[in-house]
C-alpha cells in the first residue's frame, strides 16, 4: 500500500559525536510500507532512528513525520508514531496489562477503551497467560513483547524498531512478526533495524543499508540484486559486498 | 482527563509502584507477604516505645503548633515529597529513555 504522502522523509540529517555518526543522510519511506535499515555496527542506525524518535536533536538537518516537522513540532510527530528501543525498559513492578494501562493513560486515552485494546495486544503477542503476572521474572523475549505492545497502544501510524528480533526465540519473533505484517496491512509504516537478515529478506518492502553514516544502497531485494548484477545472490552476500566496498573506499 | 485527575491517576501509579517496591524490599521478595508485613508492622508499633521513651522528655508538642515547629514539619513533608518526586522522575526516565551514546 502505497502514498503520494511520505511517512518518514529525512533531508540532509547529521549528527556528530567525536565523529560524525550520521553524514547528511536523505532517506525517503512511504506510507504503508515495510522497511529494513540494515548496516554494520557503528554504522548510525540507531542514532538515526533516535533523532527520528525525538530522543537525540540532529546538529543539521531535517525530519518530517507524515508531513509535520518533527523538529518544530515534536509533540504532534511522537503521537502518531511508536519507538521501540532494543533495551526493552518496562516497570518491573507492574504486570504487563498495568503497564499498557499506565502508557495508555500517559496518551490520555480512556482506560475503558484502552483496557480492551491492551488485553487484545498481549494476547496477539502470546502473553495471555502471564497478564497478571508482574514483569519482574520476564525473560528478555517477554519483556520485549510488552515494551513492543506499550509502543503499540496508542495506535501509531510509524512504527520504529531498534533490533526488536534480537534475543527473541522462535516463537516469540514469530509473534512480534505477525503483529507487525497485520500492521502493515491495516496502513502503518514499520521501520525497523536488523541484523538478522533473513528477517529483512523476507519481510521488508524496501532495504535500505547505511554505512559510516551514509545510506549506500537501496531498494527492494529484486532492484539490489539487479544492482548487484547476479539473481541468485543472497541479501547476506550483497550486504558484505556493499559495506567491504564502503569500507575499502574510506 | 482534566490536569487534576490526572495528577491523581499518576500519583496512584507513583504509590503503587513505591508500595510494591517497599514491600519486595522488606519481605526479600518472599511469597509469604501477609505474614512478613504483619510482622513489620509489629515491629515498627514496638520500635516506637523505645523511641517514645527517648523523644517524649525533649519534645513538649501542643496545639495549636508554634511556627517552628511547623517550619520542621513543612520541611519534612517537603523534603519527603522532594525525594518521591526525584524517585518518580527518575524510574520514568529509565523506562522512556534508554543511554543516548548508542550508535
Amino acid at each position: 500500500m502505497t502514498s503520494q504522502l511520505s511517512a518518514l522523509a529525512l533531508r540532509g540529517l547529521t549528527k556528530r559525536f567525536d565523529r560524525p555518526a550520521v553524514d547528511a543522510l536523505d532517506l525517503t519511506i512511504r506510507v504503508g510500507e515495510f522497511y529494513a535499515l540494515l548496516g554494520p555496527n557503528g554504522a548510525g542506525k540507531t542514532t538515526t532512528l533516535r533523532m527520528v524518535a525525538g530522543l537525540l536533536r540532529p546538529d543539521a538537518g531535517s525530519v518530517s513525520i507524515l508531513g509535520i516537522d518533527a523538529l518544530a513540532d515534536p509533540v504532534a510527530a511522537k503521537q502518531i508514531m511508536a519507538w521501540v528501543s532494543d533495551e526493552p525498559m518496562i516497570y518491573d513492578k507492574l504486570t504487563p496489562l498495568e503497564y499498557l494501562e499506565f502508557v495508555a493513560g500517559l496518551w490520555g486515552i480512556d482506560p475503558r477503551t484502552s483496557e480492551q485494546s491492551a488485553r487484545n495486544l498481549l494476547i496477539s503477542l502470546g502473553l495471555e497467560p502471564h497478564l497478571n503476572e508482574r514483569c519482574e521474572g520476564f525473560s528478555k523475549g517477554m519483556r520485549q513483547k510488552v515494551a513492543l505492545a506499550g509502543a503499540l497502544v496508542h495506535d501509531p501510524r510509524l512504527i520504529i524498531l531498534d533490533e526488536p528480533l534480537t534475543g527473541l526465540d522462535a516463537l516469540s519473533a514469530r509473534h512480534v512478526k505477525g503483529l507487525l505484517q497485520e500492521r502493515v496491512r491495516t496502513g502503518c509504516t514499520v521501520i525497523m533495524t536488523t541484523h538478522i537478515l533473513e528477517v529483512a529478506e523476507r519481510m521488508a518492502d524496501r532495504i535500505g543499508v547505511i554505512a559510516s553514516g551514509r545510506l549506500i544502497a537501496e531498494g527492494t531485494l529484486a532492484e539490489l540484486r539487479e544492482r548487484n548484477g547476479r539473481n541468485d545472490t543472497t541479501l547476506e552476500d550483497m550486504f558484505i559486498a556493499l559495506v567491504d566496498t564502503e569500507a575499502a573506499a574510506a | 482527563m482534566s490536569s487534576t485527575a490526572h495528577l491523581t491517576w499518576f500519583a496512584r501509579h507513583e504509590f503503587r509502584l513505591a508500595w510494591r517496591e517497599w514491600l519486595a524490599m522488606m519481605t526479600g521478595g518472599r511469597r509469604r507477604r501477609n505474614r512478613a508485613l504483619i510482622g513489620l508492622l509489629v515491629f515498627a508499633a514496638i520500635l516506637h516505645l523505645p523511641a517514645y521513651a527517648v523523644v517524649a522528655r525533649y519534645v513538649d508538642l501542643r496545639f495549636p503548633l508554634d511556627p517552628s515547629s511547623l517550619i520542621v514539619l513543612t520541611a519534612t513533608i517537603f523534603l519527603s515529597w522532594a525525594l518521591m518526586l526525584s524517585q518518580a522522575i527518575e524510574s520514568v526516565t529509565r523506562v522512556f529513555s534508554p543511554a543516548p551514546i548508542s550508535i
